[in-house]
């Protein structure tokens, strides 16, 4: 009796174990099948103005897991002294697969060649969408010259995991 | 083998089937979940003459302990002596026969059993090929869903002859030839 009663107890703990799991992993990954069906905004995690192409070069990262489609670009030249411009409906038929860094260049006017100075804003735009989406997105970024941004794509997500963990906290 | 074998085996044709054609109520599972259950049927076929076995081993401990019959005739038959020797030796004796009949049966079982697991940890280690890895983990789970069921009732099975036969005495153990041959024996 003593026998059957102890193989009867390691079948149930071996039988626990298994389907803990099988379990994990089915929901692992209709968890992460979900996680990639949402479509995320676009972090542009780097930028800085090229002088040599003349243009404004934006590291953009698409951080969800549909594809994006960048379809215009745009950009708005704000010198310190004197007059800007804008430039608007450069297009741009660029994929950003999910997850992927991408990057554009925007194009400044072939006349404000060696102009530009540092302190000058210089603000991108693209507009994007998303396949079976028929809505257009539009985002920009304002680079100031000067100072350019590099970001490690890795860390813009740590971090607002940590800035939502915050909120979480804070509205307990 | 009989009539259950042959509904599983259909069942996992009719299931390897719909998947092949991915009709619409089987593409609402997930691949993973739809590989699980393939697996687990697939591996089945083959458990199930070790499960039928265990099954018939385990009822026949069990009805031994209550001191009744059990019959002689499918003894003889899953342990290959005749019946002859059958009636001649202690029923705990024959499914201790039985049991290690079933042992090369066992042996490929669980090997099968070794190379998914092997396959699946080679290429979880692997790196960039997401969904062949997916696809062999879920290949392991559902064999070891089949698996688990076997190992379990081998142990059940195990157990129930081991008790059976270390509660019995000596003398029960040892042959019973019939009176009438002794008698000549001691004559002649």
């Amino acid at each position: 009796m003593r026998r059957t009663l102890v193989t009867a107890v390691l079948v149930t703990i071996v039988g626990v174990l298994v389907g803990m799991g099988i379990g994990g992993f089915v929901t692992y990954k209709g968890v992460s099948s979900l996680i990639k069906s949402i479509p995320g905004s676009p972090v542009v995690v780097g930028a800085q103005y090229d002088k040599d192409q003349n243009a404004l070069v934006l590291n953009v990262f698409n951080p969800g897991g549909l594809p994006m489609v960048v379809e215009t670009t745009s950009l708005i030249f704000k010198p310190k002294n004197g007059q800007g411009y804008a430039l608007a409906n450069i297009p741009a038929n660029v994929t950003v697969p999910g997850g992927a860094i991408v990057q554009l260049v925007i194009k400044l006017k072939a006349e404000s060649k060696g102009k530009v100075q540092i302190g000058d804003i210089l603000q991108g735009g693209f507009t994007y969408r998303y396949p079976a989406i028929p809505q257009t997105y539009f985002t920009s970024y304002p680079l100031v010259v000067g100072k350019p941004v590099a970001q490690n794509p890795t860390e813009v997500l740590n971090k607002a995991k940590e800035e939502a963990q915050k909120v979480e906290n804070q509205n307990k | 083998m009989n009539f259950w074998w042959f509904l599983l085996t259909v069942i996992f044709i009719l299931w390897a089937f719909l998947l092949w054609i991915q009709l619409g109520w089987v593409a609402l599972i997930s691949p993973e979940v739809a590989v699980i259950i393939l697996t687990a049927l697939g591996f089945g076929i083959f458990a199930f003459r070790l499960l039928a076995n265990y099954v018939f081993v385990i009822n026949a401990a069990d009805a031994l302990k209550e001191n009744q019959e059990v019959d002689k005739q499918k003894l003889a038959q899953k342990s290959g002596k005749t019946e002859e020797e059958v009636s001649q030796i202690h029923p705990a004796l024959i499914l201790e026969l039985i049991l290690t009949a079933l042992e090369p049966y066992r042996y490929t079982f669980y090997f099968g059993f070794m190379l998914t697991l092997i396959l699946a940890v080679a290429f979880g280690i692997l790196p960039g090929i997401n969904p062949i890895k997916d696809i062999f983990e879920a290949i392991f789970w559902g064999s070891a869903l089949t698996t688990f069921l076997v190992w379990a009732f081998e142990n059940f099975a195990t157990s129930a002859v081991a008790e059976l036969i270390e509660n019995l005495s000596e003398e029960e153990l040892s042959p019973n030839v019939p009176q009438q041959e002794q008698n000549q024996q001691n004559q002649g």
